[in-house]
């Protein structure tokens, strides 16, 4: 991470920009068996209690490492839960990293958080559709495939 | 050159995340 994702200009504007970087030895003590960390590295998203939000395992190069943060923001928006604010990190995953990995799961997140606000059911639909559309070899779509159904 | 501005301490960590109203984003990485 340190000679890549972390010396990218983008990545460091983002960090620093939009979280609070904390770096923690896996083999501390404390905190190694307290988030039961096993692999390096182990990158969390934390609320300001310290408690985690999100993890990823393992490298991500700059262009992956942004929208997997914009993920783990979003979902710890969800949980607080801060829907709309969710929504916008879904948003700028879909908007600004379209091709990345965690695209497909932000929509279906993105989807889903927008049906609990209004409880429109064509936000589920839209699910599907967005995922045959644009993401038609992702898992994601198989977790979405109900909704499907919802249009008859 | 702008670089990460990390911070080594768990509870500093958390206390500025308060304090800025921001998430943490905590890297357990393996200094080899």
């Amino acid at each position: 991470m340190d000679a890549v994702a972390y010396i990218n200009p983008a990545v460091i504007a983002f960090i620093n920009k939009n979280l609070i970087p904390l770096r923690l030895q896996a083999s501390d003590p404390v905190l190694g068996p307290k988030f039961k960390i096993k692999w390096t590295p182990s990158l969390l998203i934390l609320d300001a209690e310290g408690t985690e939000q999100h993890r990823t395992l393992g490298f991500y190069p700059p262009e992956e490492l942004i929208p997997s943060l914009l993920l783990g923001m979003g979902k710890a928006k969800f949980n607080l839960p801060d829907r709309p604010a969710a929504c916008d990190c879904f948003d700028k995953i879909l908007t600004d990293y379209p091709q990345s990995n965690v695209a497909p799961e932000a929509v279906y997140l993105n989807g889903v958080s927008r049906f609990i606000e209004t409880h429109e059911v064509a936000n589920l639909i839209g699910i599907y559709d967005q995922l045959t559309a644009n993401y038609p070899e992702s898992p994601w779509l198989t977790r979405a495939d109900p909704y499907r159904l919802l249009k008859q | 050159m702008a670089t990460i501005q990390w911070i080594e301490t768990f509870e500093e960590g958390l206390a500025q995340g308060r304090k800025e109203n921001k998430l943490v984003f905590a890297d357990f990485f393996n200094p080899g």
